[in-house]
């Protein structure tokens, strides 16, 4: 415990304990030297500032606007995702269109597309596009829809 | 029927069987978070906007692979909105700040009493120190002080371990404490003080 004064804390050791990094004995070794020494505990005291202005801050970070919520929420909406209904249109025709194309490409092997597992939407929509050639299942599915114009 | 009460995991299952009602549950009670955490990666309003539809699109596309049991579906999300910020970064090669949009939002709160004038001005100068950190530093001191999340989520969303959350954490700490500490002129009263409630 002669060590406690000898040497004063590093700043690696002042964030680790104001940022509760410390196991229960290595702050009630901290604890102690702080408690013999003015010169670490005005130091500490500053990093347990730079904490309480880093939570404010932080926390006081911006929040969309309510139309920007509602505006975005329309524009997922309108991405190719998972709405039953749509799927139960784009399915059909997915086969439809792979029926048609197989005596096109005289592709031998093009499986049917099973029963989707969970998200039915996501997995017939990926293999309608597939299907045609179009760019990539992801290109098509992350492509973002045109906005309509923000609501007042 | 989908309220603020309704359990998360009853609501998750609906929405990865694409019950539209549910995804919107699930976005109403998540954007806002979202938002300000792809806002303080960012620090652009535009960015943040973006990477928050994306981030939903993403998550709603591919609920049938969330795994409750591994992880909350906040951090699941986080992930995915993180993921999408070190995207936009990359895609942009430099981070770019836009000025007008941190004057707006410290602007936007109305009549200014002295005590909100100080307060801005402390947000201010954390957020100047904040933008000289590395995108990495800057990620593990804003997903820490933001949402309070322990170091195991913080790992998680950041695609590295507790100990090395934790690392970066102190490494940014110090070198914000650095930074504000060489400026004390320009610090108003707060920073490193008495922090406004
Ligand atoms: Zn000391």
């Amino acid at each position: 415990m002669h060590l406690i004064k000898a040497m004063h804390l590093s700043n690696d050791q002042m964030s680790a304990y104001v940022n509760g990094q410390l196991t229960a004995e290595q702050k009630a070794g901290v604890d102690a030297h702080l408690a013999v020494c003015p010169t670490c505990r005005a130091r500490v005291e500053a990093h347990e500032g730079l904490s309480r202005d880093l939570a404010f801050a932080l926390g006081s970070l911006p929040e969309p606007r309510a139309t920007s919520v509602d505006r975005w929420w329309s524009a997922l909406r309108q991405r190719p995702v998972r709405t039953p209904l749509r799927l139960a249109m784009i399915a059909p025709f997915a086969v439809s269109v792979m029926l048609l194309l197989i005596p096109v490409f005289a592709a031998p092997v093009v499986s049917v597309p099973s029963a989707p597992a969970v998200t039915a939407g996501v997995v017939t929509h990926r293999q309608s596009v597939t299907v045609v050639s179009t760019p990539s299942p992801e290109m098509v599915v992350a492509e973002p829809v045109p906005q309509p114009p923000e609501t007042p | 029927m989908y309220n603020s009460m309704m359990d998360m995991q009853t609501l998750i299952e609906e929405a990865a069987n694409g019950s539209e009602a549910a995804c919107e549950a699930l976005y109403r009670r998540f954007v806002k978070r979202a938002y300000r955490l792809a806002y303080g990666v960012l620090l652009n309003h535009e960015d943040a906007e973006e990477v928050v539809q994306d981030s939903f699109a993403y998550a709603f596309r591919t609920l049938y692979r969330f795994n409750s049991e591994k992880s909350s579906f906040k951090t699941w999300l986080y992930t995915i909105t993180m993921s999408r910020c070190r995207n936009k970064r990359r895609r942009k090669l430099l981070p770019t700040v836009a000025l007008a949009d941190v004057a707006d939002w410290l602007a936007g709160g109305g009549p200014s009493p002295e005590r909100e004038v100080a307060a801005a001005g402390v947000r201010e100068t954390v957020f100047a120190a904040l933008r000289q950190l590395s995108p990495k530093l800057r990620e593990a001191v804003i997903l820490r002080y933001f949402d309070e999340m322990t170091y195991r989520e913080m790992g998680a969303v950041l695609g590295c371990s507790p100990k090395t959350a934790e690392s970066r954490v102190r490494l940014a700490h110090n070198a914000l404490y650095e930074i504000l500490a060489a400026q004390p002129d320009a610090l108003p009263d707060g920073v490193f003080g008495h922090a406004p409630d």
